[in-house]
């Protein structure tokens, strides 16, 4: 595996080409052959330096599994991982690259060790990598809470002491006491209320400004997405379908995918601006707006059949012809910007009402 | 969420459906309680608890979501109920969200009653409104 060498051209701080994951499994007790789940087959992607990079898609797409192979806690069936130009490895050979990769997890809850102190979860990294002596572990963690809006007295307690948005800063300090220049966030919001999350992403966009590090964010909430990606990525069945800026993506979901996920994100459309003196907020809302489900028929991800050819999306597709059955269709630059890339034949055909 | 509504239609059961997303609590039911710190705050049919929220929490709530709307900036700081929950919170003699409240002062510093809202079938528990 060779270096990248247009590394400065790309600006990337994260090259995934052709990566790959089956999961073999037997169907029943004595099945002779093996079955083979593509959890993720063919992604390619990059995360460029300082970007927040979102990655959409339903549940059981390969997202999760997509951030454990980048972060090796998986190993991977085929492809490459490029961390700053280098192939990232597994064992002792990728660890000081690996150590610039963190990963911070949805559940708070269960994330954290409920033996262990926050002192010493928060540290722990940072004296595992060489960073700090475990002598100057107390003191570390504490400046390390402080980064995040913690208090110095929360260092003494346990996890199940704090309450769910402490426990996820308590995630967040994990991660940044070894400074990574890659976060992985798998859907770091999803287990809190409104007000706290709310907290949390200002919280991410703050030491984002900071530290200039990338983020990889995942998550099934488009309206986060809109929020805080800079680009998006959606997925669906282990592929990717759809990769573009968000203004595009945003405007004019281009894969039929997108729009359907674009057309069942719930919100309040609020059509003046929120009043800000906090005493009424007024909303009107378009018929339109109401959900749409995602029609389901046909297979499931993950179910027995093996689909080898055709786009894997064809069966629930609004907009598939017979072409989608037999070929598969290419990632393509489908936008005059360039900014946009869509596996699709047909892109940007709308669902009929 | 096609599923619980399809249940609701066809077996005509009850739902209490719990959740910290009030979009979807908006799109699925048709009365809302807020609580908080084990107080009902603010209980009214949602579409008019949503569009003309009383409680200083039920407010902060709604502005803390990100909007979707036509003119909304993206990157904007997302506005916070400043704290956290704590056990004092829990205490007699005073407003629960006390602590929290961007409305609060002196008067608040007594047990609060939920009182009955002009509306029909609208509650509040604040004595700022």
């Amino acid at each position: 595996m060779e270096k990248i060498t247009n590394l400065k051209e790309k600006n990337a701080i994260l090259t995934v080409s052709g990566l790959s994951k089956h999961f073999k499994y037997y169907k029943t007790l004595f099945d002779i052959k093996k079955n083979v789940i593509k959890a993720v087959s063919n992604v390619t992607f990059d995360v460029l330096i300082n970007e927040i990079f979102a990655v959409v898609g339903e549940t059981g797409c390969g997202k999760s599994t997509l951030s454990k192979l980048i972060t090796g806690l998986i190993t991977k069936t085929s492809g490459t991982v490029y961390f700053k130009g280098e192939p990232l490895d597994y064992g002792s050979r990728g660890r000081k690259l690996r150590k610039d990769i963190q990963i911070l997890f949805q559940d708070p809850y269960s994330s954290l060790n409920p033996k262990k102190k926050i002192y010493k979860i928060v540290s722990y990294p940072a004296v595992k990598n060489g960073i700090i002596r475990k002598r100057d572990r107390v003191d570390f963690a504490v400046s390390q809470l402080k980064n995040v809006g913690l208090q110095e007295n929360t260092a003494y307690c346990y996890p199940h002491m704090l309450s769910g948005g402490q426990r996820q800063r308590v995630g967040i300090a994990r991660c940044l006491s070894v400074n990574p220049e890659l976060l992985i966030l798998d859907e770091p919001v999803s287990a809190l209320d409104m007000s706290i999350s709310a907290q949390i992403l200002n919280l991410l966009m703050d030491i984002q400004e900071k530290t200039k590090m990338s983020y990889m964010f995942i998550t099934h909430d488009l309206k986060l997405v809109r929020h805080i990606a800079d680009r998006v990525c959606v997925m669906y069945g282990g592929k990717i379908v759809e990769i573009a800026g968000s203004a595009e993506f945003f405007s004019m979901p281009a894969h039929p995918y997108s729009n359907v996920l674009y057309d069942s994100m719930m919100s309040f459309d609020f059509k003046s601006k929120p009043d800000l003196s906090m005493k009424s907020l007024s909303r009107t809302r378009n018929e339109q707006e109401k959900i749409k489900p995602v029609k389901n028929s046909g297979r499931n991800i993950g179910s027995d059949k093996e689909y080898t050819k055709g786009c894997v999306y064809f069966d629930k597709c609004y907009a598939s012809k017979d072409i989608c059955r037999v070929n598969e269709p290419p990632m393509e630059n489908k936008d005059q910007g360039g900014n946009r890339a869509v596996a699709c034949f047909f892109p940007f055909s709308r669902p009929n009402p | 969420m096609k599923l619980i509504k399809d249940i609701k239609e066809r077996s005509n059961v009850g739902i209490i459906f719990i959740t910290h997303d009030l979009t979807i609590a908006e799109s699925i039911s048709d009365m809302t309680c807020v609580f908080y710190a084990g107080q009902v705050m603010e209980l009214g049919k949602t579409k008019e608890l949503i569009e003309n929220p009383i409680h200083p929490y039920t407010i902060s709530l709604i502005k803390s979501i990100p909007t979707l709307s036509v003119n909304y900036v993206p990157k904007q700081r997302l506005s916070t109920i400043p704290g956290f929950l704590t056990e004092d919170d829990f205490s007699d003699g005073k407003c629960r969200f006390y602590s929290r409240c961007f409305r609060s002062n002196r008067d608040c510093l007594k047990n609060i009653p939920l009182v009955h809202y002009d509306t029909d079938s609208r509650y509040v528990r604040c004595i700022k409104i």
